[in-house]
């Protein structure tokens, strides 16, 4: 740095500068040279291409060009007119500034928006060209630790927790979760009712990290570009056969060469709007591959129409529960700081509703909040798990079940209200001080609104509940200091997800907020969120856009920008796309949708439709992963589409063949993130889950080893959008000249972690754990200040200032800054909606026990909530050791089938016994699964979880049974409520019947 | 003499599998000859989870217990085996040498805790090896015990007279202890999967309402 400041200072003058500079580019060519002797590998990069580069001065008035040749590099100074690409700097100084190290890319960034610095020549040459002087530092990286005899310890990190990775002549060994050793930092301690509690030196890990190595070798891997047999782009398309033929090879050029060409097409062809693009959201994991990164930094830029995401694990939450107390940052869930400590010390039980962090691991957060649970245990901290499954975190920790009829959670709660008004057992105080409305909704429980008191012997006819049970319940949670684990996460999952699911989230705000919500001891959550890790350490999540360069789309704009300063990028294109509609956009060219709008509560408000205005109706699919057939609702209508005339062409890049990828026209075999360059941090989200790394107990920030070369032909996924972008001239414009390596680099410098480690340290080591903060700057309690009347002290920027109706920090997000049991924005927005009351009300199930046509067709309630061992449908399929996991897939016969729950009653009338194959369906389809007999559902419900990866129809696809396991074939497509893009996948009928293999 | 055993405590397993796979891990792909040959690529792992549910909906509970090999100090696929082919270290852990094991697929049968599996690839039996390469390298535990998130699983290394004084101040219990094999692992709260369960609510009638009377099951 301090010879820098001295060059660029001797850089202000003209002669100094050119000085300067002709030094620099002599330099330049011997290192080429003396990295091409010294590695091979840089050698064998330098061979690839002949070519002649020019660096110089924009006005002819100094330059040194390099003659490449046979990986060798001759350089001479001048201006060469023979050169095959060009680069030049407006001025010397400007020249020195920007390739004297380190990088300053502040300055560069600069230079690149103001064209000070220029690139002629064919795209692919440049791109080559600075990718090698990239490459340059990262051939001579040592990294990862040394155990010997050819084993070396890299470190990766995934969805599901960070690993060390064992390598050998590069094959993976093993994966193990992160055990530290002495330089770590001593973790936190708490203490509480008389015991210490601190979390072991280690990470946890979820089960589809483990299993990780049979997914990185799977003989289901895509291996190379490959283009479906029967399409021709230039001739027949035979757009029927997708999902039926089969593939061939091709070259990574003659995929690329399709690919750019049909953007180029349809967009020539029919105008903006016409390519589709969307991605599952689970490709793994890193800042900078991920999908909020790599990929919208090329969508951007060639201009797309985004397929829209619901809030697709939040639902309830966001369409209902935001009404009542904001949070809408949060996605309408709650906030959890400090309450790890809080519960320990404070509260006497806790309620789980419809919760399962066990099975879930919070949402990417290993196992790391289960000895947190633990140590409640030990403390006889009283459990009651209400759930229709009896679920893992239950069958774990064995407390009372309550089993609830699906989608009927919301008249339970009703009458744990009522019991509480009519006996007093709520905080009359805080009600007053703190909400907002409440006389009016206590009319409406005590049925002076609508005649019906919602008593306990009323639930009873809904939920199937016992009145004495529900009058338990609401005395022993009146009367002690209660946590509310509402959804695995804390509003996550479950039953937020069902035809009730607003009504339901909107309920469980209201009994907190009766009982004090933010008091010591009363809260939401179940130990899964809020650790006193330090929150004031940066380092970005994903959802903080990495090199994405947008900053509407991604929380980018937040921190990373300025710290990260890059290339902006911009989509044109103001047409979207519901994720739940896309069926229906393609096949009837309408749809319509809400926004996911975290900003504000009024974001949900706005609507959109499809085709926008003066757009050009979809044409082309770029599908990045496989999973909406397996994840998205009554999913046949998303096969269905594939096979439409209106989608002309359909590209997936894809690490697995999955159920969805074999509907595409060209696959391109991206590679997993044990082969590429990148750099994360365990369970940090950021963006809509700000703070989500207090789910663990220790932050754990990760250098992303590239552990082996990418299998086969496969490839990163920021390469093939490079690649792609030079076809489309904006290759440079993408990598702005450096390489995945160099912007993990980038990236690191960007953080903290300059300050606590060098660069070099944490490559070789792979891991820094950020020591915990003391316990006076340990973050407050949520809810506590609100409870107090204090200005809010939790370290958030959320709500926004101007989303305060007073002073800033005062109060809540709602317009009265209180929790409101009858809700201002419903009452501003439609007051007279008869599926979002402006308060709380029991709306029985559009598709449930009163919908009795449908019901005596179908008479059982099918729940599928997020699975347990694979996340969504990544771990599941393409030979993953999961499958051997004999309730995840049961192996019948040689095939591996999807698992189905059900009580003994229900199976003995149909004759069902336990793993005889079972079809189960409904008017939208069919799904063959194993049937599971237990005890762990109540009569008339069935479980299966979401998540297949597999499809696999016996006949024509979208029309006949699935062998794969899509059970989200059968649940609906209908929005919980009208206004709102969300999906009610928990509130399903079906029947079940013995199947016969054919 | 100082030998490996593995306690287990049957309350605290979740059914997650991440022993299971862990184990995948280390020997799918991996061979560890002489310890053992890599594992069968697909089918079950070499510590099994075995459930039990009691009860009736309800009132139920589940129950896992983590089956990995006993290393039984008097075992029987020991004494079935031809050309010595498994044998006890001093350390206490059962190996099944991979070469001299081939084609002996009687083995699998003459364990009574079901943990030899049958290699069809290699035709050898296989099973639990308590990762005897790595703690041979000197790791301090196996990857099954790594990976358990609860603490369910941990390894102990003891003297018998230690182990055994364990045993019995801590009320740990071999699992199937009738069938005299003398198996080095040792469980906790054996009871809640061997045992029967009894689960209810009490409740009164008061004023003609049904009203619980300890909301515990
Ligand atoms: S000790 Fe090793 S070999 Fe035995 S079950 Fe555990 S991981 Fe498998
Ligand atoms: S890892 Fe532990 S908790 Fe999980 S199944 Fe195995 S023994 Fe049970």
């Amino acid at each position: 740095m301090i010879l820098k400041n001295i060059i660029c200072r001797l850089a202000r003058s003209e002669r100094g500068a050119k000085l300067c500079l002709k030094f620099i580019l002599w330099v330049l060519g011997t290192q080429l040279n003396y990295k091409a002797r010294k590695y091979p590998r840089f050698k064998e990069r330098l061979s690839e291409k002949d070519i002649i580069a020019q660096i110089k001065l924009r006005d002819n008035s100094y330059g040194r060009y390099y003659v490449i040749q046979k990986g060798k590099v001759f350089s001479k100074e001048g201006v060469n007119a023979l050169a095959d690409i060009v680069i030049s700097f407006d001025n010397a100084s400007i020249a020195v500034e920007l390739l004297f190290p380190p990088k300053n890319y502040l300055a560069i960034t600069n230079a690149m928006k103001s064209f000070q610095i220029r690139a002629e020549g064919p795209e692919h040459l440049s791109c080559w060209f600075m990718d090698l002087i990239s490459y340059m530092e990262e051939v001579s990286t040592v990294y990862g630790t040394d155990l010997g005899r050819g084993v070396k310890r890299y470190t990766s990190n995934t969805n599901g927790g960070p690993v060390f990775v064992y390598v050998k002549e590069d094959k993976i060994l093993r994966l193990t979760p992160i055990e530290f050793d002495k330089n770590d930092p001593e973790p936190w301690k708490i203490e509480a009712r008389g015991k210490i509690f601190s979390p072991p030196k280690k990470t946890t890990v979820a089960p589809y990290t483990l299993t990780l190595k049979s997914m990185i070798y799977s003989p289901h891997r895509i291996l190379y570009p490959m283009k479906r047999i029967d399409f021709d782009p230039n001739g027949e398309r035979n757009i029927e056969k997708r999902g039926i033929s089969e593939y061939v090879r091709i070259s990574w050029d003659e995929a690329l060469d399709i690919v750019a060409n049909e953007i180029k097409r349809v967009k020539k062809t029919y105008g903006p709007g016409s390519i589709l693009h969307g991605s599952g959201s689970h490709h793994l994991w890193g800042n900078l591959g991920y999908w909020l990164s790599a990929r919208l930094r090329f969508f951007n830029n060639v201009g797309f129409t985004p397929v829209a995401h619901n809030p697709d694990s939040w639902e309830g939450w966001y369409w209902g529960a935001m009404h009542h107390y904001g949070q809408s940052m949060h996605l309408g869930a709650p906030e959890t700081y400090g309450t790890v400590e809080d519960c320990l010390k404070n509260c006497d039980l806790v309620v789980f509703w419809s919760s399962d962090p066990e099975a879930t691991n919070g949402v990417y957060g290993a196992f790391e909040g289960t000895i947190r649970r633990q140590w409640l245990k030990d403390l006889g901290v009283k459990m009651v798990f209400i759930d229709p499954f009896y679920n893992h975190t239950a069958a774990l920790f064995r407390g009372k079940w309550i089993a609830p009829r699906p989608s009927t959670g919301n008249a339970m709660a009703l009458a744990i209200a009522y019991v509480w008004i009519t006996e007093g057992l709520y905080d009359k105080e805080y009600v007053e001080k703190n909400t907002y409305g409440f006389e009016e909704w206590e009319n409406y429980i005590l049925g002076k609104e609508d005649g019906i008191p919602k008593t306990p012997e009323w639930q009873e006819k809904e939920t199937g509940v016992p009145a004495k049970d529900v009058r338990a319940l609401a005395r022993l949670w009146g009367t002690r200091k209660t946590y509310l684990a509402a959804g695995g996460l804390v509003g996550f999952g479950g039953a937020c997800r069902d035809a009730t699911g607003t009504e339901w989230a909107r309920s469980m705000v209201c009994l907190m907020a009766m009982q004090g919500l933010g008091k010591p001891g009363v809260n939401f959550g179940g130990m899964q969120q809020g650790t006193p890790v330090d929150t004031s350490f940066y380092f970005p999540g994903y959802a903080e856009g990495g090199l994405s360069g947008d900053t509407a789309n991604t929380a980018l704009g937040v921190n990373l920008y300025v710290r990260m300063p890059q290339l902006p990028t911009v989509n044109t294109v103001y047409q979207l796309v519901p994720r739940l509609r896309i069926p229906e956009a393609i096949m009837k060219g309408k749809a319509e949708g809400y926004f996911t709008d975290a900003k504000t509560i009024e974001g949900q408000f706005r609507k959109f439709e499809y085709p926008a205005p003066g757009y050009a109706p979809v044409r082309m699919y770029y599908k990045y992963g496989g999973s909406h057939i397996g994840t998205m609702p009554e999913s046949n209508r998303y096969v269905k589409m594939y096979r439409s005339e209106n989608l002309e062409f359909v590209v997936n890049q894809s690490i697995w063949f999955e159920g969805e990828t074999k509907f595409a026209d060209i696959i391109l075999p991206a590679c997993t993130n044990f082969e590429r360059w990148d750099i994360s941090e365990f369970a940090n989200c950021g963006g809509y889950i700000q703070h989500s790394f207090t789910q663990c107990n220790h932050r754990v920030i990760v250098m992303q080893h590239k552990c082996i070369e990418p299998l086969g032909e496969s490839r990163s996924d920021f390469w093939i959008f490079a690649q792609l972008a030079q076809r489309l001239g904006f290759g440079l414009m993408y990598t702005e000249g450096i390489s995945e390596f160099e912007w993990c680099k980038r990236l690191f410098e960007a953080s903290d972690l300059p300050k606590v480690i060098s660069w070099k340290d944490f490559l070789k080591r792979g891991y820094y754990v950020v020591p915990p903060p003391k316990e006076e700057l340990r973050a407050p309690v949520s809810f506590r200040s609100f409870y107090e009347g204090r200005p809010k002290d939790t370290p958030e920027i959320a709500p926004l200032p101007a989303d305060y109706s007073e002073e800033v920090f005062k109060g809540l997000q709602t317009q009265t800054g209180k929790i409101e049991f009858v809700c201002s924005s419903l009452k501003r927005f439609d007051p007279n909606d008869p599926e979002r009351p402006v308060m709380t009300k029991y709306i029985p199930a559009w598709e449930g026990h009163h919908t009795e046509e449908l019901y005596r067709k179908y008479p059982l309630f099918l729940i599928t909530p997020h699975p347990r061992y694979s996340f969504h449908t990544m771990g599941d399929g393409k030979e993953s050791w999961i499958n051997d996991i004999k309730d995840h897939r049961v192996c019948i016969n040689g095939y591996y089938y999807w698992i189905i729950r059900i009580n003994p009653k229900d199976a003995e009338k149909r004759g069902i016994k336990n793993l005889d194959l079972v079809k189960v369906f409904n008017d939208r389809g069919s799904v063959i699964c194993a049937a599971h007999v237990t005890e762990r559902v109540p009569p008339g419900v069935v479980h299966s979880y979401e998540g297949s990866a597999v499809y696999d129809p016996v006949g024509v696809p979208g029309e006949s049974p699935d062998r794969g396991g899509c059970v989200n074939i059968l649940t609906p497509s209908r929005p919980i409520i009208k206004k709102s893009h969300s999906m009610a996948v928990n509130s399903c009928l079906v029947e079940v019947e013995k199947w016969e293999e054919p | 003499m100082k030998g490996w055993y593995f306690i287990i405590d049957a309350e605290k397993c979740e059914n997650c599998h991440n022993c299971f796979l862990a184990c995948k891990d280390e020997h799918v792909n991996n061979d560890w000859t002489p310890i053992t040959k890599p594992m069968a690529k697909k089918g079950r792992s070499w510590i099994e989870i075995k459930g039990r549910e009691r009860g009736q909906y309800p009132f139920i509970d589940v129950c896992y217990l983590p089956v990995p090999c006993m290393h039984c100090d008097n075992a029987p696929c020991i004494r079935v085996a031809k050309n010595g082919a498994v044998y006890k270290r001093k350390d206490g852990i059962v190996i099944i040498d991979p070469s001299l094991s081939k084609e002996q697929k009687e083995l699998v049968e003459a364990c009574p805790y079901n943990a030899i599996t049958w290699n069809e690839e290699l035709k050898i039996p296989q099973k639990c090896t308590f990762c005897a390469h790595l703690l041979d390298e000197g790791w301090k535990t196996t990857r099954c015990v790594q990976a358990c998130p609860t603490g369910a699983l941990s390894i102990y290394y003891a003297e018998e007279a230690e182990i055994k004084e364990k045993a019995q101040t801590e009320g740990l219990q071999n699992y199937k202890a009738n069938l005299n094999s003398k198996p080095r692992v040792f469980y906790k709260n054996l009871h809640l999967f061997t045992k029967n369960f009894l689960g209810g609510s009490l409740f009164t009638i008061r004023g003609g309402i049904e009203e619980c009377l300890e909301a515990d099951a």
